[in-house]
């Protein structure tokens, strides 16, 4: 079979096998396509960022498998294929999995999602002079396929190779510094990232492995160019008495990365009681950047303490990343009921990079009010970070003791990090460069406990370090976990809780960290009938932190403290009957922190089949957002869709 | 006649043809037993990647493989003969990280096409801590997606090379913009960038900034770096 036909085949085999399974009675089928239509009131930023349902055509969803085609085909004998929110988005997706025994296996996966951010008060010091939304905005697609095709599957030696492509693009606006002011830029983002890999699993008696060698590339380009009336830049004061403005600014950056990688393992049961696996990950990335500015204004810079009335900058860069990880483990069955689980792995991690930079600073003139003409300036500089990283873990799980198990494990984690910054990276000397250790030692205990529709678990783990890294590392913390779930043995009703409480902190004398999580979740579902269902949930979720730390401007010694109190009541209802289906919720949460803010979510769906194999389906979401006064985010969101649903 | 396929799982089904489909004349796998010594009987693989029994998920009578595929009567919408769709099917345990995707203003898309738990989770379980899903290279999930976050770049963020994406970002809902652990970019800045308490990483005054004033409230808008630059050491571009 020579290529094109094979491609032709490919493409051509989801078309044949959906014109089959609409003639065959015994291939499950399912599609729902129709149209939703969007009535937004409010703040269409807030409302895109978070939920970006818009109205058009949909296919809501699709599913198709199938392992009998009568004979009609010798090119694949069980084929599947998944699909929702193909149109409209805003997450697209779609998988088709097809293979013949023996012979091959090819998977394939579709996904889109469209990123849109444009949040009021996020990157916005302008905010209170009603300058609405925020600086920071972004209306970009993400699109990803992955293929992937294994020859010979399950044979002694399996082939395969696989190739990723990942696109992100799109425009957007962001902020720039320049000349001691920031200015607002349009962006325009293209990246694309794309990835093939082949490699081989092998099976041979007991041992087991697979060797994957790929290589990655990424290519970006970030062009920006000051926008339109933004020329004044956010602080409209001057600078030691001159104004800083720009009249044109643009910046062009392209980033290329190359990345081989490889990735082996190989596992084997060395006697019946005995596995051992081992696994050995490498990868070397390498970028270069070339970037190119020129602006045109007034402008200050202390680092030259000039005022200067442009700049061109060029600056070409390198960095590179070698990372491998290695290690071992074995799973040893001490009794039919008992395993002892034990391993050991280690990564070792270096970045380095160097920049050379060349800024010509255009017309400058010393604070003093000297004229130096144009100067020019050539940095060149480097910096480099180390990070090793070793975990030892040995447990001992009882998975079977009906009606208990158990499962304890203890584990050590060693970091050492060394980080060499450049010296124009350093703000004030110190604690920005040096070598960071930590050492932690983990306690991890997990029982359940299952019998006659009664299920209890809880989960308690210790982790206790000698040295933080950053200020808000814990030395010290605590995490319980219990769960509970009753049911009834058809069933009719069903009640679970669960709960968690953590808490972390590092007493260290001028950090005074100390951070509290607790969540708490109930819900019952009652079937007082098989087609009638209630469901209802209660959650809380109240998260704190406190830390010191000291005010930039003043010295004085402050604490940052951060909030979160949320509670969550949800209900809802299903009914089937014959031809209908009703299935609606309804659900609240209010968040009375730091961020406070109302969400109230409602969604009805119903369904009538007005014939055995064909229906419709009519949808309503509605997501009202608000917070306290002021507000600039506030909406309320109604999507309303109608939906052909077809089952040959 | 008994069919070979059938077989396979419910063993010998003689004595149930003879019996007319009489259900208590064949094995039925059922809970932690039928998924031990049916399911396990071909799926017992431990790699770098799964491990049906150092994972959290091995088997127990509490979870186990049938309490989450289910055969001969799988959700028409999941691969795999799942019970249920995915996020239904993990909220039977993971309630309080399940409602976070649901509840929460900022939030991945969970559910709705595109992500599901296992797109970051390995649901058999790893070996060791976390279950997570690496990319084929070894980095964390994110990863997968937000390539353009992996550099290498010149000038890295500390708390990236360091730490990792949680170390300012949650990973499931939130109720923080951009999914920060924390209200502000401000608070989540300063909390490490502050000169006291020792020789922790990055704690460095961030300049002379007077935080007082709303235009040095919002880091990231002079450091729209953040994640790592390869011309600027403050991350400024």
């Amino acid at each position: 079979m020579n290529m094109k036909r094979f491609v032709a085949n490919c493409l051509s085999l989801p078309i044949m096998v959906i014109a089959f399974a609409a003639h065959a009675q015994t291939v499950p089928f399912d599609l729902e396509i129709g149209y939703r239509w969007l009535n937004l009131k409010g703040d269409p930023g807030m409302y895109r960022t978070q939920i970006n349902e818009r109205s058009g055509l949909l296919i809501k969803s699709f599913a198709l498998g199938t392992s009998d085609f009568e004979g009609r085909t010798s090119l694949v004998d069980r084929f599947r294929i998944d699909a929702s929110d193909l149109g409209v988005g805003p997450a697209e997706s779609l998988r088709m999995e097809a293979s013949r025994a023996g012979a091959y296996r090819l998977r394939f996966g579709y996904r889109a999602t469209d990123a849109f951010s444009a949040l009021p008060a996020f990157a916005n010091p302008l905010l209170g002079s009603g300058i609405v939304p925020g600086q920071h905005t972004y209306n970009r697609t993400r699109r990803m396929f992955d293929i992937d095709l294994e020859l010979l599957p399950d044979k002694a030696v399996t082939p395969f190779v696989g190739y990723t492509w990942n696109d992100n693009r799109g425009p957007g606006q962001t902020t720039y510094h320049a000349g001691q002011d920031e200015f607002r830029l349009l962006q325009n983002l293209q990246e694309r990232d794309r990835e093939i890999r082949a490699g081989a699993s092998f099976h041979f008696a007991s041992v087991y492995g697979q060797v994957t060698q790929g290589w990655r590339s990424f290519r970006g380009t970030d062009s920006l160019t000051l926008t339109p009336g933004a020329g004044a830049g956010n602080d409209p004061g001057n600078v030691l008495g001159q104004p800083v403005t720009a009249s044109s600014l643009t910046r062009t950056d392209t980033t290329h990365v190359n990345t081989p990688f490889t990735n082996l393992f190989v596992t084997g049961q060395v006697t019946k009681r005995v596995r051992l696996i081992g696994n050995y990950v490498r990868f070397a990335a390498g970028s270069s950047g070339n970037e190119t500015e020129a602006a045109a204004g007034s402008f200050t810079s202390f680092a030259i303490s000039r005022f200067f009335s442009g700049l061109s900058e060029s600056a070409t860069s390198a960095a590179k990343n070698k990372t491998w990880r290695g290690g071992g483990h074995a799973e040893v069955t001490l009794s039919p009921h008992i395993d002892f689980l034990g391993g050991f792995q280690r990564e070792h991690r270096e970045l380095d990079g160097a920049a050379l930079i060349d800024t010509l600073f255009l017309q400058s003139i010393t604070f003093a009010g000297f004229d130096r003409k144009d100067i020019e300036t050539v940095l060149k500089a480097t910096s480099s970070v180390t990070r090793d990283e070793s975990v030892w873990n040995a447990a001992i799980s009882a998975r079977s003791l009906d009606p208990f198990a158990l499962r304890v494990e203890v584990r050590e984690t060693k970091q050492d990090i060394n980080i060499s910054p450049d010296l124009s990276e350093i703000v004030v000397p110190g604690s920005q460069s040096g070598d960071f250790k930590r050492r932690i030692h983990t306690l991890d205990v997990n029982g359940s406990y299952t019998l006659s529709g009664l299920m209890l678990g809880a989960s308690l783990r210790r982790d206790l370090a000698d040295e933080p890294i950053f200020r808000t590392d814990y030395l010290d913390r605590n995490r319980l976990r219990i769960r509970a779930a009753w049911s009834t043995p058809k069933k009719l009703f069903r009640a679970g809780v669960t709960g968690e409480r953590t808490t972390q902190s590092n007493g260290r004398p001028g950090i005074g960290y100390n951070a509290r999580l607790r969540q708490y979740t109930g819900d019952v579902d009652v079937a007082p009938i098989e087609a009638l269902h209630f469901r209802g949930s209660v959650s809380q979720f109240r998260a704190g932190s406190n830390v010191s730390f000291r005010r930039p401007e003043n010295f004085n010694i402050a604490e940052s403290i951060h909030q979160e109190n949320g509670k969550a009541r949800e209900g809802g209802v299903s009914y089937l009957r014959g031809p209908f289906s009703i299935d609606a919720s309804l659900a609240r949460f209010e968040n009375s922190g730091t961020t406070p803010f109302t969400i109230d979510r409602n969604k009805l769906r119903l369904t009538w089949d007005f014939k055995s194999k064909m229906g419709i389906a009519g949808e309503w979401d509605r997501d009202k957002y608000s917070e306290p006064s002021p507000s600039y985010g506030d909406f309320d969101a109604s999507r309303y869709g109608l939906y052909f649903r077809w089952r040959p | 006649m008994p069919s070979a396929l059938c077989e396979t799982c419910h063993g010998n089904g003689k004595e149930h043809i003879e019996g007319g489909g009489d259900k208590e004349k064949i094995y039925k796998p059922a809970g932690l037993a039928g998924a031990n010594k049916t399911c396990l009987s071909c799926h017992d693989i431990s790699t770098d990647r799964i491990s049906r029994h150092a994972g959290m998920h091995a088997n127990t009578a509490t979870v186990n493989c049938l309490t989450c595929h289910s055969i001969h009567s799988s959700e028409p919408h999941a691969a795999h003969l799942l019970a249920k769709k995915q996020l239904a099917l993990c909220d039977s345990c993971h309630m309080t990280q399940v409602a976070s995707f649901r509840t929460k203003p900022y939030a991945h898309r969970l559910g709705r096409g595109g992500m599901e738990c296992t797109s970051c989770h390995e649901p058999h379980g790893r070996p060791g801590a976390g279950s997570l899903r690496t990319t084929p290279a070894g980095e964390l999930p994110c990863l997968s997606c937000h390539a353009e976050k992996r550099g290498p770049f010149v000038f890295q963020h500390g708390a990236i090379a360091a730490g990792d994406c949680m170390t300012c970002h949650e990973p499931h809902g939130s109720s923080n913009p951009k999914r920060l652990t924390r209200a502000t970019v401000l608070q989540l800045c300063i909390e490490c960038h502050s000169p006291i308490g020792g020789t922790t990483l990055g704690s460095q005054p961030p300049s002379f900034h007077n935080l007082s004033n709303p235009r040095y409230q919002n880091c990231t808008t002079c450091h729209v770096a953040i994640h790592g630059s390869n011309r600027d050491p403050q991350l400024l571009k």
